[in-house]
């Protein structure tokens, strides 16, 4: 890979170090699945420092803290598939990931680096509306949290600057007894751009009321983005069929509302409401 | 008999070289010296190329040399049958993937960066970007072809049109496939080495057909036939893939070593390879079935129209098999298939396993099941009334009474092994249910000429070269090429058993056209078949050496002389053929021929375009069973058996290997391969594997099942016809017609891939716009 400078930092201290003293045009390296394979056409870190972090040992744990499970930005697709923790509080993020291109790939990739690379079509990004999940960014030295939301401004864009570095996710720990549903459409089984994906959470109390609930589609917005008007359709509910209509309809009109009438959309959104419809009737299934 | 190495699974004899990384392949070649290539392509896909600037490129540190078009020694353009192909464009652009220059460095990477400071000035024409535009447009893309058609097969039987006024039943419409790409493992490499001596050059790498190679270096860099030698590495899949595209580069190559001095590689990345190699033709069909309601087929006609592409390449054979295969294995009185390839700006289009019938193999079957509805008949019943059998005469004209004619045996292993009629059944009962995940079966039938058939009368022919030594070992040179299908290995099974010897004792030579008499390529389902054959008639004439030999050592009548397991008997003669060897030695004799085989003439009518297109054919059928999300358009393939008789099968191990693969190439042609063309610029969008999807292996079923339905044919050395082309087949038709019946409507998908888009708007459709 063709790059100005590039340097391989120990520590998190280090890197912030590396951080403080490289010239304009950082590019961060986490993993590499998404960044050397863009090295390939053209010339696109000529003019830039790489700093790789990957393997950074405080980037890469998993743990609870209070409410919320922290990901270390590290932390790749395989360790998250095979997180007890996340299995258990955060379920819908784990099948997020098994979903991520193939075998290879999760073995190397890091949830970090798929935020940062801010694919509309990355596999987590879905799951980790609908845990609520935060980004802790780290400015040299100086931290701060951010709802997801607020990183990712469009498709491989974020709104962090080349010293900002992502240390770790915060994601809500679910109770016990939500349901969780992690939906991937792709062309193929494997190594397949998502053309959808719909992460489901959804919490009802013991008559059946939704206490929580939250659903939204990946690989079809700009951004990261969950629908309070949506969410609030079924809240206080023991939902109907009808409900479940309206959701679907509710979900499904946010694609051209927000992604605009595009070719895709003839396709995208009565695919929306159909699978909607059946997550959803196949979670309550139990009513 | 239980010790002949016919018929047995004998381990591949380049398996564990494969396995464990020792095989070298092209792009695995390094030498003292060696310089990279790296090819410069056409900004625009139709233009006049006016000037090329090379300078600063050639200044660059590391470069040794940057060549032209204008640079070629000899004549500027190579191809096989029609020579209109050029290595390195002089005149005008045809295509994205003409390449204009070509850079040559001490390494790829300075070769590559070097390659982005070429540029050229052009006047641009008109892209035609379709046929159809093609065959509007007054710009010839070929001043050859001045209506941009470069080929045309019209097969007759009977009247057609008169046929279908006499059918109770008809159907017609339109069926359209896309390009398809090969996607071979390896992309193309070819390492080109001068000799330090002489003008000549030796070829190394992924050449599929060595001998049409070396005559297309020798022609476009003026070298004598003798001095160019080609030694095929091993190859990572081919599957008609790497014959004019490895020339391509081994022109470049070469003329670099000859400029040069030193020795030049040319790898191609995945994007380049799809870039410049040709595909499948896509076809468009307009197909009219006729039958009478009994079921009985009265009449086809058939228009196909395929893309050729910028290069004629091979389309006018591919046309040929369109228009000769395409009717099917059906007893049909009536046929008119009239097939035509046009010239676009597309990328072009030429050999690929199949060659112009997976596509009418989709047609045809569809209509079938079309026809079927029509006629309340399940796809079987309509197929069982109308199989050729014994002694039928074919859609083509030809008398079927020289073997086994087993498709409907064929048929009937594969429908019993899928249970296909308890499904077909099944599945139409419960998809009326309203369920949104329904399954479907379907079904495909298809026969295969062995070899090229007429449109290559006369020249149809192998060569081998056998040599005993005095150890008792026997060594093998034959020019067709091990290409991952096992030739090696099936072609060394034949000689143990032409030659009575034990299958150890065989050395099979690297394809070196140096030491392997010329001989036709590895191609058209052809080598089972034709090197049998050669090899046949080489052990004939080595055998006939030793016996000649023997009489006189032993003084002893050799007329009833038999070579087998190892030994040699005649009179009451009984020796090892280790010592029978060793005699031929002592009394200065030489063990060694040369066999030739060809295929005798066939008496087909060009011009009235009838008789016998081929000289044997396997017959085949593909079964598959499918789930479709019809709210998403998603499909899931269950299963898919795959049964051929083609004849013996020399190893029956490699043959299910094949079957397995084409069975899964069928796949990804029928449901997700797309190469993203654009129908008003002619670019390709999809140019890797991210993009252009084939089958992973989480696609492909564990649970399919390859069958074979031998009848050893009498028309065949050894028994075996080949299987390369008839294994995927009929797969792509299969597919199609399960889903077709998973929607309750057949010849409702009828354009390729059957991708989700292109599904979900066909249920769509089907249910009114309200999905």
């Amino acid at each position: 890979m063709e790059c100005r400078e590039y340097s391989k930092p120990t520590t998190l201290q280090e890197a912030i170090d590396a951080l403080k003293t490289a010239e304009d045009g950082v590019k961060l390296l986490a993993g590499g699945t998404d960044l050397l394979v863009n090295a390939r056409e053209g010339h696109p870190y000529r003019e830039l420092t790489i700093v790789d972090i990957y393997g950074l040992p405080e980037l890469c744990r998993i743990e609870e803290m209070d409410g919320w499970i922290a990901i270390g930005a590290g932390v790749t697709h395989t360790q998250i598939e095979q997180s007890a923790l996340i299995r258990e509080k955060a379920g819908v993020l784990a099948d997020a990931c098994r979903t991520v291109g193939s075998p290879q790939i999760r073995n190397h990739s890091t949830i970090g680096g798929n935020i940062a690379n801010a694919s509309p079509a990355a596999d987590s990004l879905a799951a980790l509306s609908v845990l609520e999940a935060e980004v802790e960014v780290n400015r040299l030295g100086e931290v701060r949290r951010v709802p997801l939301g607020d990183i990712i401004e469009k498709p491989y864009r974020t709104t962090l600057s080349d010293r900002d570095l992502i240390t770790r996710i915060f994601v809500k720990k679910a109770d016990a007894g939500t349901q969780f549903h992690f939906y991937k459409l792709g062309r193929r089984k494997a190594l397949a751009i998502s053309r959808m994906t719909i992460a489901t959470l959804l919490k009802r109390d013991g008559s059946g009321k939704v206490e929580r609930f939250h659903m939204t589609m990946g690989a079809t917005f700009p951004k990261p983005m969950l629908f309070e008007d949506v969410d609030n359709m079924l809240i206080g509910k023991r939902p109907t069929a009808k409900d479940i209509q309206a959701v679907a309809d509710a979900l499904s009109a946010k694609i051209p509302l927000i992604a605009g009438i595009r070719p895709s959309t003839a396709y995208k959104q009565p695919v929306c409401k159909k699978m909607v419809e059946r997550i959803l009737s196949e979670l309550l299934g139990g009513q | 008999m239980e010790t002949l190495p016919i018929g047995k699974p004998i381990e591949r004899i380049d398996a564990r070289a494969k396995v464990t990384g020792r095989a070298e392949y092209g792009a695995d070649i390094r030498l003292p010296g060696l310089l990279y290539c790296k090819g410069v392509y056409a900004a625009h896909p139709h233009a006049k190329l006016l000037k090329v600037y090379t300078e600063e490129a050639a200044k660059m540190s590391g470069v040794v040399c940057v060549v032209t078009g204008a640079d070629i020694p000899g004549e500027k353009m190579f191809g096989e049958l029609y020579v209109d192909q050029y290595a390195l464009v002089c005149d005008k652009t045809r295509f994205y993937g003409d390449v204009i220059a070509v850079v040559a460095a001490e390494t790829q990477e300075q070769a590559d960066a070097a390659a982005e400071l070429v540029h050229a000035d052009y006047e641009e024409l008109p892209i035609l970007a379709t046929p159809k535009m093609a065959l509007e447009s007054d710009i010839a893309i070929n001043a050859d072809y001045p209506d941009n058609i470069c080929g045309n097969v019209h097969v007759r039987k009977g009247n057609a049109a008169a046929g279908l006024q006499e059918a109770d039943v008809i159907v017609s419409g339109t069926y359209k496939t896309g390009f398809v790409e090969h996607a071979y493992i390896e992309p193309e490499s070819v390492t080109v080495i001068p000799d330090r001596i002489r003008r000549e050059l030796t070829v190394l790498g992924s050449a599929q057909a060595p001998y049409n190679l070396r005559l297309s270096v020798a022609r476009t860099l003026n070298i004598p036939v003798a001095q160019v030698i080609v030694k095929p590495s091993v190859i990572g899949g081919s599957f008609g893939g790497k014959i004019e595209s490895a020339e391509s580069l081994a022109v470049r190559a070469g003329l670099i070593a000859l400029k040069t001095g030193r020795p030049a590689q040319y790898t191609l990345t995945r994007e380049e390879s799809i870039r410049e190699s040709y595909k499948r033709h896509p076809i468009d069909f307009d197909i009219q079935l006729g039958a009478k309601q009994d079921g009985t087929l009265v009449a086809m006609k058939v228009e196909a129209i395929g893309d050729a592409g910028a290069y004629i390449n091979m389309s006018p054979p591919v046309m040929y098999k369109t228009a000769t295969l395409g009717p099917g294995p059906y007893r049909i009185e009536n046929v008119d298939y009239n097939a035509t390839s046009v010239m676009t700006n597309n990328v072009h289009t030429g050999s690929m396993r199949g060659f112009g019938t997976p596509q009418a193999i989709f047609a045809l079957e569809n209509a079938m099941d079309e026809l079927a509805a029509k006629l309340n008949l399940t796809p079987t019943e309509l197929r069982r009334k109308n199989l050729l059998q014994n002694g039928d005469v074919s859609p083509c004209g030809h008398l079927l009474d020289f073997h086994e004619v087993s498709i409907r045996s064929v048929m009937e292993k594969a429908a019993q092994e899928l249970g296909f009629d308890e499904k077909f059944a099944q599945y139409a009962q419960e998809n009326k249910d309203g369920r949104r995940i329904r399954r479907g079966v379907g079904i495909a039938v298809s026969m295969r000429g062995a070899s090229i058939g007429a449109d290559g009368n006369g020249f149809d022919v192998a060569r081998a070269f056998i040599e005993v030594l005095e150890d008792g070992s026997v060594n093998v040179d034959l020019g067709l090429t091990e290409l991952g299908q096992g030739l090696r290995t099936c072609q060394s099974q034949m000689v143990a058993e032409g030659m009575g010897v034990s299958f150890e004792r065989i050395s099979f030579g690297n394809t070196d056209t140096s030491r392997a008499p010329a001989t036709g390529a590895c191609i058209a389902s052809r080598s089972t078949l034709l090197g049998g054959g050669a090899l046949k008639d080489a052990s004939r004439k080595v055998h006939a050496i030793m016996a000649r030999v023997l009489e006189r050592k032993f003084n002893k009548p050799t007329d009833d002389i038999v070579f087998a397991e190892d030994r040699v008997r005649f009179a009451d003669v009984d020796i090892s053929f280790t010592e029978a060897a060793k005699i031929c030695y002592a009394l200065c004799e030489t063990p060694i021929a040369v066999g030739t085989y060809v295929v005798p003439k066939l008496n087909w009518n060009e011009h009235e375009g009838f008789g016998e297109p081929f000289y044997t054919y396997t017959y085949s059928c593909h079964a598959a069973e499918v789930s479709v999300d019809l709210d998403t358009g998603s499909v899931d393939v269950i299963r898919m058996v795959g049964c051929h008789d083609m004849g013996r099968a020399i190893n029956p191990v490699l043959v299910k290997g094949q079957i397995y693969g084409g069975l899964a190439m069928a796949q990804g042609m029928a449901l997700t391969e797309d190469l993203g063309h654009n129908a008003k610029t002619s670019a390709l969008k999809n140019l890797n594997f991210e993009d252009y999807l084939i089958p992973t292996v989480l696609d492909v079923p564990d649970e399919n099942v390859p069958l074979l339905d031998e009848h050893p044919d009498p028309r065949s050395a050894f028994g075996g016809r080949s299987l390369g082309e008839p294994a995927t087949e009929p797969g792509a038709g299969a597919l199609i017609c399960a889903i077709n019946h998973a929607l309750g409507h057949p010849g409702l998908i009828r354009e390729l891939p059957a991708d989700l888009d292109r599904v979900f708007a066909a249920v769509r459709a089907m249910e009114g716009g309200d999905a």
